[in-house]
């Protein structure tokens, strides 16, 4: 068994993944992951005991895996397990959504087996025989409708937040596809999914913003910047991205913007990205925000990481930016001497 | 077989016609029955490996190598002792595949569908007996090609159960059949793709038989809407089938020529590139297998859980001694849960690169599909209002249905809403929800239709204690299998991922995996509880009479177990199935007339 807090090394071989000392594990379950199923299974054990003497025991069977699961979601809730930190306004409307769904759902949830429970330890109906009813039209009529408004509700209040993630224009989510070209951004770059890794190709701020970024993102330019697994911006800035693959369906996802798009082959997907913060700390440390593919896309599917970096200001993503195309044409100029420039055709397919 | 039978005497076939290719739906319903016992365990076991993998993803297998047999040639020497991720990714995708087409949907349609329907219409048969017998055997190279492809070269299908292409239908033009995508998505792939469709034209024969059946030999008086809900629920289901299953069937055949003779309808134009090799130019689109499987995929949740929503129906009246309360809003809701199940497909596609104005249409969609869910749980809930519960295992197995069924449903309405679901798709949220719907309701269903029908199938009782003690384990180490998953999602835990210990943000959430991982343990001995409930019980179970749980259907009016031809007389039907309770000389009053 591995012991928590120790590093876990295979040295040498694929695929090993190193834990740099302890993992910072929130959730205080370290040890007791291993005792606590075995407890509980106990408990139902007991439940059942009793319940070959008193019939009512079924309840607390229900009652008490009522109470793990709220206490499952508070204390998760409580001890950070929860959604990842919010990268931008939009993050914080789609968690503001998840927040409104978990409270009425709870609502719902708390009702219903609130009942059930109730249904357990009812008494007997007078004469030991329940009446004969069939059912009741005002009752349909009501779990009929409330249901019914609270759902359009829900369906209604979540427009204007899709349609901002979409890029769209407000208040046309109906009539309005995919974010028009017209609409300005800070920083334009392709990312293209292949087995195993992110190519991210940062079109150089010195050059005027194409004219149509569909055709730009097809045509890989001279000057443009290079970067793998690394999604590189800056706060405040509103980054088109033009998402492709060459091989198989990828997802770019990344948790902190509560951004996921799949990656298709054949088609060029825009998608827009705000960056309201920067995962750089005052005193330079940089928090790390990861990028993962969430769609299967073969053996090493888990190891398609990279991370987001969001300068504090554009001049330090500018400076990046710099050290990244002084790096790049020195390869450039040292790969000149070899026969065949690969990774160039490649992105071509 | 040789049963007391008017209409049947001196008709003795022998015991091939009789046990193997039989054409009497009871043992058509208990083959199926049977066969579905057996995937269940293979399922489960697939399903182990995958937790122990993700619980503890740098532990080497040991002792597991050297227990399974097999094993051992998927853990190579390089890799520590632990599998490779790609063997992972075959063990998803197997358990999935064993679970949908040949554990829930045999064990419900199949078993249930086919033992039930005639019995309790009170016909003698299916309409069309022997497409009936041919719907079972056609399951047959389904059941051995989903086998025999872990032994292909390369290994059983790991492309995820939703195939999705280019890394399922990408192939190499070297008669191999070989994929340079992914090693599992070559041979083992094809044997994937011509195991669907034999299952797929097993279940349209079934739909046929269960549609002509239900709508041609309904007994005397029993008129549709006479008829108990678990009938109601199948040719719900039925016609569900007839109506997604082709274009499933058109996409399976795509792929499969896609894979095998280089056509080229899931390649785009631009073809694809894999390392140093690349695709022709393509013409296809990879979408369009998207839209093709969930459409019929999407139904096929329903065609998963209308029929326990059927069964629990007809469980919860019985053992409450109290009418089901609003038939009539139970069948719509039901037919309207069929309808709108059309028009959703596209709610696991928001995020594929579809339109999103697409995505706001099938959201809507998506949102309405909830009420008449809504709408069944309340009726079940006043079902059990003022009534007199007996806790039977069949009864505390439904009440779990509909208690698990409430979370299965709330879930699904965060993915409703569009921007979270942005967050929540392709995570652990989903494989929770996905379990909590099949697992915790589809199964929780079977498990008690199981003890509530076992009578009438062997003529013998299951044993109640032992069965209250499987529900209670059960239903509480389920819930700690599968209750996490939804905070690993929100989160966002990927899903389908061989070694989450890599990303510093899904660090934290090891410890829960590994509960999960030991509860998943636990949870699959339990059910070791449940099949030695029913193989012991064949045998010492205790002797039941025609109708041992006072209920009403036709079928408790058969002998049990019912005779070839199942009814001694043809019944006629005098009232609906749900008169239970209130003040006559009995509690209950059978549809027939004559009882």
């Amino acid at each position: 068994m591995i012991t928590e807090g120790t590093s876990t090394k295979v040295s040498g071989l694929p695929g090993t993944v190193e834990i740099a000392g302890a993992p910072p594990y929130l959730f205080e379950w370290s040890e007791s992951a291993h005792w606590l199923p075995l407890a509980i299974t106990g408990l139902a054990l007991i439940a059942w005991i009793v319940s070959l003497r008193f019939k009512r025991a079924w309840a607390a069977l229900f009652g008490f895996t009522l109470a793990l699961m709220a206490l499952w979601t508070l204390q998760s809730a409580r001890s950070g397990l929860w959604l990842p930190e919010s990268a931008s306004l939009i993050a914080d409307e789609v968690d503001g959504l998840f927040h409104l769904v978990m409270a009425l759902t709870s609502i719902f949830y708390l009702l219903t087996q609130g009942v059930l429970i109730w249904t357990l330890l009812q008494p007997a109906p007078p004469g030991g025989r329940a009446a004969r009813v069939h059912g009741n039209h005002l009752l349909e009529l009501v779990w009929f409708t409330v249901p019914t408004g609270l759902l359009v509700y829900i369906a209604l209040v979540q427009l204007p937040t899709w349609a901002k993630m979409k890029g769209q224009v407000p208040g046309a989510y109906l009539a309005a596809g995919y974010q028009p070209a017209s609409d300005p951004a800070d920083l334009l770059l392709t990312v293209t999914g292949r087995q195993w890794e992110w190519r991210m190709r940062y079109h150089s701020p010195d050059q005027p913003m194409p004219v149509n970024p569909l055709f730009w993102a097809a045509t890989p330019a001279a000057e443009d910047i290079h970067a793998v697994n690394e999604l590189h911006a800056w706060q405040g800035a509103k980054v088109r991205m033009m998402l492709r693959t060459t091989d198989v369906i990828h997802s770019f996802f990344l948790p902190q913007f509560r951004f996921k798009q799949d990656m298709l082959p054949g088609k060029t997907i825009p998608a827009l990205l705000h960056t309201d913060r920067s995962n750089i700390e005052a005193d330079g440390t940089e928090r790390v925000w990861e990028i993962a593919c969430a769609e299967l896309c073969g053996g090493n599917h888990y190891r398609m990481r990279g991370k987001v970096v969001i300068h504090r200001d554009k001049k330090e993503f500018m400076d990046w930016l710099n050290r990244q195309k002084a790096s790049q044409s020195e390869r450039k100029e040292s790969a000149a001497a070899l026969p065949t420039p690969k990774p160039e055709a490649r992105e071509n397919q | 077989m040789s049963h007391p039978n008017a209409l049947h005497a001196g008709h003795h076939p022998g015991f091939v016609r009789t046990y193997i290719f039989s054409t009497d739906h009871k043992m058509i319903g208990l083959q199926y029955l049977f066969s579905s016992l057996f995937f269940l365990l293979v399922g489960g076991g697939l399903a182990l490996l995958v937790r122990l993998q993700v619980g503890y993803p740098n532990e080497s297998l040991g002792l597991l190598t050297r227990l399974i047999p097999g094993l051992a040639r998927h853990i190579p020497e390089s890799w520590g002792g632990r599998m490779s991720p790609e063997f992972y990714t075959m063990l998803f995708t197997m358990h999935a595949s064993v679970m949908i087409f040949l554990v829930i949907i045999p064990w419900l349609t199949g078993a249930f569908g086919n033992f039930l329907i005639p019995l309790m219409i009170g016909a003698r048969d299916m309409a069309f007996p022997v497409l009936n017998m041919l719907s079972y055997w056609f399951m047959w190279p389904a059941f051995g090609l989903l086998m025999a492809s872990f032994f292909v070269d390369g290994g059983a299908s790991g492309v995820g159960w939703t195939a999705y292409p280019t890394l399922s239908s990408a192939a190499l033009p070297d008669g191999t059949l070989a994929s340079p995508a992914a090693r599992h998505a070559g041979l083992g792939q094809t044997f994937w793709l011509c195991a669907l469709l034999f299952a797929g034209s097993s279940s349209l024969m079934g739909s046929i038989n269960y549609i002509t059946t239900v709508l041609h030999l309904r007994a005397p008086g029993m008129s549709l809407l006479r008829m108990p809900l678990t009938v109601w629920s199948l040719f719900i289901t039925a016609i569900l089938q007839a109506v997604a299953l082709p274009p499933l069937t058109v996409a399976l055949i795509m792929q499969l020529s896609d894979k095998v003779f280089g056509t080229v309808f899931f390649l785009p134009p631009g073809g694809a590139q894999f390392g140093a090799w690349s695709t022709g130019a393509g013409g296809g689109q990879p979408l369009l297998w998207q839209h093709l499987f969930w459409f019929y995929s999407h139904p096929a949740v329903y065609i998963m859980i209308l029929p326990a929503m059927g069964m629990v129906s007809d469980i919860l009246p019985v053992f409450a001694r109290k009418p089901l309360f609003g038939y009539r809003p139970m069948v719509y809701s039901m037919a309207s849960i069929a309808g709108l199940g059309f028009i959703v497909w596209g709610h696991h596609m928001f995020q594929s690169g579809m339109d999103p104005r697409l995505g706001t249409g099938f959201m809507l969609a998506t949102i309405l599909i909830a009420v008449p869910s809504a709408v069944k749980t309340f009726n079940w809930l006043a079902t059990l209002w003022g009534s007199d519960i007996r806790f039977s295992a069949a009864m505390l197995n439904a009440m779990g249905f509909v208690s698990m069924f409430v979370i299965g449903g709330l879930s699904g309405i965060f993915m409703a809403v569009t921007p979270v679901d942005v967050h929540i798709h392709d995570t652990y949220f989903i494989v929770g929800h996905i379990h909590y719907v099949l697992f915790l309701s589809s199964l929780f269903a079977l498990y008690g239709a199981t003890h509530f029908w076992y009578p009438k199938m062997f003529g013998r009782m299951m044993s109640e204690n032992v069965g209250r003690l499987h529900f209670a384990l059960t239903f509480v180490l389920a819930n700690c299998t599968f209750y996490p998953m939804h905070i690993l999602g929100i989160g966002g835990h990927p899903r389908r991922y061989y070694d989450p210990t890599l990303y510093e943000f899904l660090q934290p959430m090891q410890s829960l995996n590994r509960f999960m991982t030991i509860s998943a343990i636990l949870l699959g001995f339990a059910q070791l509880l449940f099949l030695a409930n029913f193989f012991l019980s064949l045998f010492l179970g205790k002797r039941a009479d025609a109708n041992p749980w006072g209920a009403n259907t036709l079928e408790w009016q058969a002998p049990s177990p019912p005779p070839h031809g199942n009814f001694a007389l043809p019944p006629v039907v005098v009232r609906g199935p749900y008169e239970y309770g209130g003040d006559g000389p009995q509690d209950h009053q059978p549809q027939t007339a004559s009882a």
